[in-house]
């Protein structure tokens, strides 16, 4: 039989163990005071380091691009039900500007090319 | 493990870093008197001199004040954390101690006065920090863990950070290691 498998030995290791287990002394005052110390150090401010949490409306208009994109969004949401809701003869004159508009780009761009860009347009 | 903390502070370990944390000075200290025997006795038991232990002890407990803001309850046990790091602390520290004979290391002392019963109970403490440093230093560590700290098996597996069935085999083999350790002294000692 070995020593470890002595069981009188085991039981007698255990019962040293057991009483080391209890042999617990109270942490000493002078580390306390040490490790509080440096609690004291690192301890957060709470009335500077914390920042309040961004309300529901803020958290989404972060998610849509700023409140910048909330107004672009919001300009799109009231065009699109003005279109939506217009009938539709009233929608084409509308529509007319905007052809009459077009014409006038290209009058302005004609007139900002040069002679020779204007002949190669003209024979294709 | 044992909770040494005053009698009457029932509020969890959890609950008293989120109060240091909220700007509570007393909960440090309440912490710090809870953790702080059973962390030095270890650190102690590992390293084989009182005011090493101590150092690294403090060192552990300040890096539990460094996290404390991001600390999320629940999510893992807070003493466990502060004895895995002390665990790697004092690793470390055995690591560079390197080429150090045993016999250079020193044991812990114990300044009481000294009735013939004690001198015996401490010689054979004495001859148990002996049989300690001599084991390989993850049996000690899981050893220590087990039987001196009384920690439950699948919590010393979370502090060194392996399986419990490891735990469970480094355990038997340091204990086997332990008592052999100890046998040319068995008599002397009145094991």
């Amino acid at each position: 039989m070995t020593q470890a498998e002595d069981p009188k030995a085991d039981a007698a290791l255990d019962a040293l163990l057991s009483q080391a287990a209890h042999d617990v002394e109270a942490a000493p005052d002078h580390w306390v005071d040490r490790v509080v110390a440096d609690a004291a150090a690192w301890q957060p401010d709470p009335a500077a380091g914390q920042v309040a949490a961004p309300g529901f409306m803020a958290q989404v208009a972060d998610f849509l691009g700023g409140w910048t994109g909330m107004g672009g969004l919001a300009t799109a949401c009231a065009a699109g039900l003005f279109f939506g809701l217009t009938q539709p003869e009233l929608v084409t004159p509308t529509l007319g500007i905007v052809d009459a508009g077009q014409e006038d780009l290209f009058d302005l761009a004609q007139d900002a090319l040069l002679p020779d860009d204007m002949l190669f347009f003209e024979e294709g | 493990m044992n909770n040494l903390a005053l009698p009457d502070d029932t509020r969890s370990d959890d609950a008293l870093l989120a109060q240091y944390v909220a700007g509570d000075r007393h909960a440090a200290r309440h912490l710090t008197e809870r953790l702080g025997p059973r962390l030095i006795s270890y650190c102690r038991r590992l390293l084989g001199d009182a005011a090493e232990a101590e150092d690294v002890a403090q060192e552990a407990m300040l890096r539990l004040w460094k996290m404390a803001p991001g600390w999320q309850p629940g999510a893992a046990k807070l003493s466990t954390w502060v004895f895995r790091v002390a665990t790697n602390l004092c690793t470390d520290r055995l690591r560079k101690r390197r080429g150090v004979g045993l016999d250079e290391i020193a044991e812990p002392m114990d300044d009481r006065p000294g009735a013939e019963a004690q001198l015996l109970t401490q010689e054979r403490q004495d001859a148990l920090q002996t049989g300690l440093a001599q084991l390989p230093l993850r049996q000690r560590q899981a050893v220590i863990l087990r039987h001196i700290e009384g920690l439950a098996n699948p919590e010393i597996a979370a502090i060194l950070e392996i399986s419990t069935e490891a735990v469970e085999s480094l355990t038997a083999r340091g204990k086997r290691a332990l008592a052999v350790a100890l046998s040319p002294r068995k008599e002397e000692l009145g094991l």
